[in-house]
């Protein structure tokens, strides 16, 4: 069953990553990374979009998985008894809100800035960012952790059902196809708007957060740090709707930072006067 | 560079009512096998 468990992880991780790609594909057909994806970004895009899915997250599960075989033995499949549903309910609360908080600490805790940073130095949206992390920040990744403890736990199909929906939802937050916007256009749409705005991550909401301005009343890099369920910004007071979409991204003070500085900082250094991945740089530099 | 007060109060008020958030669903779940008198893990 546990095998069965994980094939299905592995095909629906597989699904996903396919649709990302077809994703790009079509935002890249239509310009919609205006010229912006140098060869520095695009070396990092795709490091980051392979290393994690291909070596990282597959190891972590494994040695999670062996960890739990070793100290928690008797506890294999202990909660195989609890239904579907509320498996299915259990997860997106647990697995989504300690995202949710994993990302919020790390804007909100100086000391973890930089580890969080290489998501929002990118000057555009879209599916070739969306990967984008530090390493260090993929490792200790929440959902990698929370989701192989319940497979092994024995919740497994409604961890794969949870961990399918995330992924959809993140991935088109992300996109630089702003599929709600009808939703704010039509009058008629209007009250379904109001209800996605606030459930799930939107990309009007999470654009907004990896705007480059703050001071336009759009963007807020400070706060919708939703990731599934946006619900979480909009309950503990850190969420702005406008329904509009910022005219720029990432961190102003964020450029030309090597690649692999971004991919492996603190173990590689970037070679930029000031930076805040340089040796001896800023824990965090004020935007200027 | 230390985070402004505000912030950290925030963190706090924040992760106390996140406790309750986690234990809604399992709570919700025992509450339901308690009025429909449901005992899966019996089954198992």
């Amino acid at each position: 069953m546990t095998s069965l468990i994980h094939f299905l992880n592995l095909l629906t991780a597989g699904q996903l990553a396919f649709f990302t790609l077809g994703l790009g594909i079509i935002e890249f057909s239509f310009g919609l990374y205006e010229h912006r994806w140098t060869k520095n970004e695009r070396y990092l895009d795709l490091a980051c979009f392979l290393l994690p899915r291909l070596v990282l997250r597959p190891a972590t599960a494994y040695l999670i998985f062996q960890f739990m075989s070793v100290f928690f033995a008797a506890s294999r499949n202990a909660f195989q008894w609890v239904p579907f549903f509320w498996g299915f309910f259990i997860i997106c609360v647990a697995d989504d809100l300690t995202q949710y908080w994993y990302h919020r600490l790390h804007h909100e805790i100086p000391c973890l800035w930089r580890f969080h940073r290489t998501h929002h130095s990118a000057s555009y949206m879209g599916m070739a960012m969306a990967s984008r992390q530090n390493l260090i920040y993929t490792f200790f990744f929440s959902q990698t952790y929370v989701i192989s403890a319940l497979v092994y736990l024995g919740l497994g199909a409604p961890a794969i059902l949870v961990g399918s929906i995330k992924g959809l939802i993140t991935t088109l937050a992300h996109s630089s196809i702003p599929w709600d916007k009808p939703l704010y256009k039509y009058r008629a749409l209007h009250p379904i708007a109001w209800v996605v705005e606030r459930l799930i991550s939107t990309p009007a909401t999470h654009h907004a957060h990896h705007a480059a301005a703050t001071d336009d009343g759009i963007g807020y890099y400070k706060g919708n740090f939703g990731n599934m369920f946006y619900l979480w910004d909009v309950i503990f007071g850190t969420a702005l709707i406008t329904r509009q979409y910022p005219e720029t991204y990432g961190v102003s003070h964020c450029g030309g930072d090597e690649w692999y500085a971004q991919l492996l900082w603190p173990i590689l250094k970037s070679s930029v006067t000031g930076s805040e991945l340089a040796a001896g740089g800023p824990m965090v530099r004020e935007d200027s | 560079m230390q985070m402004p007060e505000h912030i950290r109060r925030r963190i706090i008020r924040n992760a106390i009512l996140s406790l309750f958030i986690y234990a809604l669903p399992v709570l919700l779940m025992f509450a339901t096998f308690y009025l429909t008198g449901q005992r899966p893990w019996a089954k198992h």
